[in-house]
């Protein structure tokens, strides 16, 4: 009778064994858990109220000679302000997006149109509020610009309109904490680079989940030569971001 | 010359040679790397505008161990720009990936932006090459040599942030990629393990239901004495048992 409990205990017994063996231990967090929670950190991205406005703090360079060859440099400081409009059609046969009006004094204003959701916000086209615009710029396929969770080192698809006038390359420099007027922000630091048919473009963009761009630096160069340089810094805004 | 005299030259003309084969960073044309991240002996630069470029990049050294230095000279005489860049790097940058920003104002080319390091070496190279071209572009296009200058450093720390950070995601993917494998194998050999050892323990309790089965099945009907077994006796009474045998036939003949 025993040789036959220790027949029926012994697979038991290793069984257990198996089970409980202490050399083969599993990870206390499983693979991709990491970005799990940076993805959970960022949302929601941007969250938005009608009548939600930023306000920027602009500094506009252009080097002498650059619209003529007698213009004079330009070095001017001014504000810009966008402000949440909510969810509309830019034009007839559109679908709803959101949209921001900026603001600048001396230029019509102009309309940015993107589709926030609480992990990503695509890039959708835009349009300059002239009385003879009537058609935005409009990307068909969406284009993501933030994307919760973004790891600094990666980057997102290279956009290239048909005929290559115009592309961009969009990659995550770092996550940094930055101090701008509006306060002190935790930051997906973006670099933009491409072309807008001869005009090259080099955008830095500080965005803060939660908040938005707090701070952006843009330079375009033409035939190996800067024509444009700007910077703003968030300097108040209405969107009250959650502790992250 | 006895034998401690022969071993005495030897030493002495090994450690005279030792200073000439051990050069190092204190060797340097230059001297040590000074304090800063701009390296502007002649002052092209303001000393508050070497700090102001200074700090990010200080800053990037401490918490990410990208090393960016700018160094600023009158010129570089016959040496290419990018070999002079390289021997400040060797004698100055110690971090896996670094990079030396070289102005040298007047220059139609400057500035020169020389990546270099060991991780430098695992990035394809017509990448780096195509980085390094665009930001060397982009640098030379601003209109004076203050610009110029801040703008190569910035381009190349945000070039080199991204390709640390890149460097360090390639090989948390290769970990977590090696882990999740191991972990599905650990899984299936587990399974495996639970169905075997499952196997054996429903087996065994079987045996014995079908031992008890048997028995009793057998118990249920007549019962039999055991055959008897015959066994040859070998020619007995005659042969008086252990298989001796007497024959008892005529005598042979003489």
């Amino acid at each position: 009778m025993k040789t036959w409990i220790s027949l029926v205990a012994a697979p038991l017994l290793m069984l257990a064994n198996s089970s409980c063996d202490g050399s083969k231990k599993t990870p206390a967090t499983p693979p991709g858990q990491g970005a799990a929670d940076a993805v959970r950190q960022d949302i929601p991205l941007l969250p938005v109220t009608k009548g939600d406005f930023w306000k920027y703090k602009v500094h506009l360079e252009i080097p002498a000679g650059i619209s003529s060859p007698t213009a004079a440099e330009v070095d001017q400081i001014f504000q810009r302000i966008r402000n949440y409009l909510g969810k509309i059609s830019p034009a007839n046969g559109l679908p709803e997006v959101d949209c921001f009006e900026v603001l600048v004094p001396g230029s019509p204003p102009e309309r940015e149109f993107v589709e926030i959701r609480d992990d990503v916000i695509l890039m959708r086209g835009s349009m300059i509020m002239r009385p003879d615009t009537t058609q935005p710029m409009w990307l068909n396929h969406p284009v993501p610009f933030v994307v919760a969770g973004m790891k600094a080192g990666t980057e997102s698809p290279d956009i290239a309109a048909p005929g290559g006038s115009l592309t961009r390359k969009t990659r995550v420099v770092a996550r940094e904490t930055i101090k701008v007027p509006a306060g002190e922000f935790q930051t997906i630091r973006l670099l933009m680079t491409g072309m807008d048919g001869e005009l090259e473009l080099r955008r830095t963009i500080w965005f803060a989940p939660g908040t938005g761009i707090v701070r952006e630096e843009k330079t375009r160069y033409r035939s190996g030569k800067v024509i444009f340089r700007e910077y703003q810094e968030l300097s108040e805004t209405s969107v009250k971001a959650n502790p992250r | 010359m006895n034998v401690m005299n022969v071993k005495s030259l030897i030493l002495l003309a090994i450690l005279s040679m030792v200073p000439a084969l051990a050069k190092g960073p204190m060797d340097f044309e230059y001297g040590p790397r000074p304090p800063l991240a701009v390296f502007d002996p002649d002052e092209f630069l303001e000393p508050v505008m070497a700090k102001e470029i200074s700090a990010p990049l200080a800053k990037n050294l401490a918490e990410e161990q990208v090393d960016v230095i700018v160094v600023i000279l009158k010129d570089t005489g016959s040496a290419p720009p990018e070999h002079v860049a390289r021997q400040f790097a060797g004698a100055w940058c110690r971090t896996p990936m670094h990079c030396v920003v070289l102005h040298v104002p007047g220059n139609a080319d400057t500035p020169w932006i020389v990546p270099a390091g060991q991780l430098i070496n695992h990035i394809n190279s017509a990448k780096v090459e195509q980085d390094v071209d665009d930001r060397q572009r982009r640098a030379r296009a601003e209109p004076d040599d203050i610009h110029k200058v801040k703008s190569a450093a910035s381009e190349a720390a945000d070039m080199l942030r991204y390709w640390m950070k890149n460097a360090i995601n390639h090989s948390e993917m290769i970990q977590t990629e090696s882990l999740r494998i191991r972990l599905e194998q650990e899984s299936i050999a587990r399974k495996k393990q639970i169905a075997l050892f499952g196997t054996l323990a429903a087996i065994v309790p079987l045996m014995i239901g079908l031992t008890v089965l048997f028995r009793m099945i057998r118990r249920m009907g007549p019962g039999y004495f055991p055959n008897h077994l015959w066994q040859l006796r070998l020619g007995a009474p005659h042969a008086g048992g252990n298989h001796a045998v007497v024959n008892l036939g005529p005598p042979p003949a003489p």
